[in-house]
């Protein structure tokens, strides 16, 4: 059996005395859209952040691309093909939208690849290569998001580790962005999500995980998931309120 | 590590707050400790650490009468006071001010004018009562007799500090719109300008000779001369009091909302805090520090130059400053004794030492070494170790919280629910009309629209929700009626009186509260403080009362304190275990809930929620929406800006959409998701039959 895109085996994590994952596995196969659940304070931004080696596992072991992750700097991470679409956007505010999606391929040399990227996220995103010359902090919430996916598409990403990203969108562009998901899956990168939008996200996710207090307590197809009364219930929550 | 509760004796507060919030009194058996010390309560601990230490230093010129050991100690306990001073001002409200040693000047040519015989203007008889009050003297010359002016230096360090004080108003007035970096080059500026205006009007000050022949201090006609030992003592009673002041200070009203300034300036104005006021305070009271202190500075050396204040004294305070701890009363008083004293005696011996060692390997550099001439390259180095590698310096201000173990953390939630909060939402029912009005409100930012012609009311006691695409305008919509952003045109009247353009302060002290799509917490200040801050408008204490600390200032703050607690408790088990928690530590549906409490605090009549589900799961932004709701039951008047529609239509009884600035729909939440125009704008297919 080959190896996976991603796979983590029995990662431990640390803040200080805090225990926050606990022996967690994950298996992401090349092609996939994984999706990641699971309360505030979960662990699944420190999933994110063990990826990227924002976060240094206490024990267990990281591998990509059939090789051990440990000891390898982001930058070089980056380079290898991980890219990250970091919480609340996090856009360079005060560069330009071109600036900022030039930066996505910082770590690679500039050459007629960066072009075809570039069409790529223009053929992707039509609004963003209408602002082009606006300060990324001037544009508005859904177009800040679309900016940061492109970002990351520049840097020509085998794996996409996306965290959280619908929220705070109105729900037109949250329909947008997963759609856009499933084109950039379909088009051949991996993506790995953390969602509290569960719905949407096991509609286009193949596979999901869900996280409580640091460890995996339930994984599965993402129909399965979506019939799992446990999952009804705490994650697509009929709203009911009295 | 244990999943039992020990909880340390910092902690106190929040055993208290687990297990009955509103009981007074601590918990002694949370006290209980191993350790024999933690058994005395934590401020008679403190109390006891600081006598002993004043003990110690009072009796230090007995134990070691060595006149230039002792002068080098007055010296570093002048240092000591400047910056306590500097600490009010860049520790406390967190404004960089690198021209500090202006005010230093200020006091000490105050003191320096005022005792010598630098001005002496002829002899007429204006003078006469002044001279009755013992201020000046008639000196009898031969060209005709002068005023000599002899004013007392007990009566002049007080006055000092007022002239300073004044100065740091004076000087802060033109950098109250001003930010670090562009702030401290304006500060940096008037810490040019002072010693350059000194040494240009030497008719007052001798200009670059200096003033020379202040008078020393008297006691009792005891005159203080030019031995060491009573600056000492002067100069560990200012310290002492500067530092109970200091203290004082920080743990009251006005310290938070120094504190809170620091932390966002947006939000602290948000929360009711007039910025104005405050920063011109902080600069009055850090100026009037470095003024009492040039006083006595001037008192020792008898002697004053403009080469005393210039920038490279500024900078070493600051240094002292951050050595210590920004923001920490004990470690600026520390980090000063020790920079001082390492230049004064600590190198002066390692140079000695140095030199005999050259002396005996014969090396011709070692044996001429003079350490105490690289003091900047040592500070420097000094500097940039402590940045590297304990950045909150020596006694930082905040101390570290245990982190709660995760049973801890999940254990039972409990909804919270919330019974009764005493005057929550009460309004004057007899008025007619809404409660919000909104009339054709148009703002610009340059060409872009942000609201075009945007019209609303609020009635009293109803929910409100605005939805709309990002970038619609929602949030501009709630900055403007906040006072955050300037109106172009329209008008907002709230409870029938108009608030168009009022400044964030007063639209708070009205009875408008929000909280911020993107978070304006206080983040490093625990969840009680920020609760605290967001009460700021409510309370009364002021600079005075906070010094004296009456039984009325103290009755207050425990009122608070326990109302901060019951306004928590809305929140069922979330905050209440973390009330002395640094707010940057908590989750974000917790800073979420933070933000919610701090605007509670003011006790408002119209609550401005910001996507206040935002970053929230399903399970958790239900039961959020049933406080939200629970709120609203109480009698509060809501406005909620919110994308999840299930919690727009389960809590909002009507619903405003804006896109591009403009409102396109309004009506019941069933009739806006109907809404053609919605659905292409806002909600898209999907959304509209879910």
């Amino acid at each position: 059996m080959p190896e996976p895109l991603l796979e983590f085996r029995a990662v431990d994590t640390h803040y200080g005395d805090l225990h926050v994952l606990k022996a967690v596995d994950y298996r992401i196969e090349a092609g996939e859209i994984v999706c990641l659940l699971g309360g505030n304070a979960s662990g699944k931004s420190t999933t994110m952040k063990t990826i990227m080696g924002v976060v240094a596992p206490t024990s267990g072991e990281v591998r990509y691309d059939g090789k051990p992750l440990a000891g390898i700097s982001v930058a070089e991470r980056v380079r290898r093909g991980i890219a990250p679409v970091l919480e609340a956007r996090r856009l360079f505010p005060r560069m330009t939208v071109y600036e900022n999606l030039e930066m996505g391929a910082f770590t690679r040399p500039r050459g007629p690849e960066f072009q075809e990227d570039l069409e790529r996220v223009f053929a992707l995103f039509p609004r963003v290569k209408e602002r082009l010359d606006q300060l990324g902090g001037t544009l508005s919430g859904g177009e800040q998001q679309m900016v940061a996916i492109g970002r990351a598409l520049m840097a020509h990403p085998k794996l996409l580790c996306m965290d959280e990203p619908s929220m705070g969108l109105a729900p037109i562009f949250v329909e947008q962005v997963f759609d856009i998901i499933q084109t950039i899956n379909r088009q051949g990168t991996t993506v790995f999500m953390v969602e509290q939008n569960a719905n949407m996200a096991l509609q286009i996710a193949h596979r999901a995980y869900v996280l409580q207090t640091g460890q995996v307590v339930l994984s599965g197809a993402a129909d399965e998931l979506r019939r799992n009364p446990m999952i009804r219930e705490a994650y697509l929550g009929e709203m009911k309120v009295a | 590590m244990t999943d039992l509760k020990a909880p340390t004796s910092d902690s106190g507060l929040a055993e208290r707050a687990a297990t009955a919030p509103a009981a007074a009194g601590l918990s002694l058996a949370g006290l209980a400790r191993a350790a024999p010390l933690a058994r005395i309560p934590p401020h008679l601990r403190s109390r006891g650490a600081a006598l002993t230490m004043l003990l110690l230093a009072a009796l230090f010129p007995i134990l070691h009468p060595n006149d230039a050991d002792i002068d080098a100690a007055a010296n570093a306990l002048t240092y000591a006071s400047l910056a306590l001073g500097l600490n009010i001002v860049v520790g406390m409200a967190g404004l960089l001010d690198l021209g500090y040693a202006a005010f230093f000047a200020i006091g000490a040519y105050a003191y320096g004018i005022a005792a010598s015989w630098q001005v002496t203007p002829l002899w007429t008889g204006y003078w006469e009562p002044l001279q009755w009050l013992g201020l000046v003297a008639r000196f009898h010359q031969a060209g005709g007799d002068v005023v000599h002016f002899q004013v007392s230096f007990w009566l002049m360090m007080p006055v000092a500090a007022i002239v300073a004080a004044f100065f740091g108003v004076l000087f802060g007035a033109p950098t109250l719109r001003l930010k670090g970096d562009y702030l401290a080059i304006v500060t940096l500026g008037f810490g040019e300008i002072v010693p350059i205006v000194v040494r240009n009007t030497p008719s007052l000050t001798n200009g670059a000779m200096g003033l020379n022949g202040v008078a020393a201090p008297q006691l009792f006609g005891w005159s203080f001369g030019i031995a060491a030992t009573p600056y000492y003592y002067v100069g560990l009673l200012l310290v002492a009091l500067l530092m109970v002041t200091s203290q004082r200070l920080k743990i009251s009203r006005i310290g938070r909302a120094w504190m809170a300034i620091r932390e966002d300036e947006i939000a602290a104005a948000a929360m009711g805090i007039n910025r104005v006021r405050m920063k011109l305070l902080a600069f009055a009271t850090g100026a009037a520090f470095a003024g009492a202190t040039g006083t006595l500075f001037v008192a020792k050396l008898q002697t004053a130059t403009p080469e005393m204040f210039m920038f490279p004294v500024s900078v070493m305070i600051l240094v002292m400053v951050v050595f210590g701890g920004v923001g920490s009363v004990w470690g600026v008083v520390i980090g000063a004794m020790i920079l001082q004293l390492l230049q004064s005696w600590l190198l002066q011996d390692l140079s000695g030492w140095l030199n005999a060692l050259g002396r005996l390997i014969h090396s011709g550099w070692l044996s001429r070494i003079q350490l105490a001439s690289s003091i900047e390259l040592i500070f420097g180095l000094i500097l940039v170790f402590m940045m590297l590698y304990r950045r909150d310096g020596l006694i930082p201000a905040t101390r570290r919280q245990r982190a709660l173990s995760l049973g801890e953390q999940h254990a039972q939630v409990g909804s919270g629910g919330i019974a009764a909060l005493k005057g929550l939402g009460a309004l004057d029912d007899s008025r007619d009309g809404p409660l919000l009005e909104i009339d054709n409100l148009t703002v610009r930012f340059g060409g872009l629209v942000a609201l075009r012609s945007v019209s609303l009311a609020v009635r009293a006691h109803s929910v409100l929700a605005v939805i709309g695409p990002n970038g619609s305008g929602k949030s501009t919509l709630f900055n403007a009626v906040t006072g955050l952003v300037s109106t172009a045109s329209g008008q907002v009247r709230f409870a029938g009186a108009d608030i168009t353009g009022r400044p964030p302060h007063v639209v708070l002290d009205r009875g408008i509260a929000r909280t911020f799509q993107n978070l304006r917490l206080f983040p490093n200040l625990t969840v009680l403080e920020n609760v605290l801050i967001g009460m700021h408008a409510r309370l009364h204490t002021g600079a005075a009362g906070a010094l004296l600390r009456l039984p009325r200032t103290r009755r207050e703050e425990e009122a608070a304190r326990e109302r901060a607690l019951e306004i928590l408790s809305v929140f069922g088990n979330r905050l209440l275990p973390r009330v002395d928690h640094l707010v940057s530590s908590l989750s974000y549906a917790n800073r979420r809930r933070v933000e919610i409490a701090r605007a509670l605090a003011s006790q408002p009549k119209l609550l401005l929620l910001d996507e206040p589900t935002a970053g929230m799961n399903p399970a958790e932004t239900l039961e959020l929406a049933g406080q939200i709701k629970d709120l609203h039951r109480l009698g509060l008047t809501i406005v909620l800006i919110e994308h999840k529609l299930d919690v727009v239509t389960s809590l909002a009884e009507r619903v405003i959409v804006l896109d591009h600035g403009e409102r396109i729909a309004e009506g019941t939440p069933a009739e806006v998701r109907r809404d053609e125009e919605v659905i292409r704008a806002y909600l898209g297919r999907s959304a509209a039959v879910a």
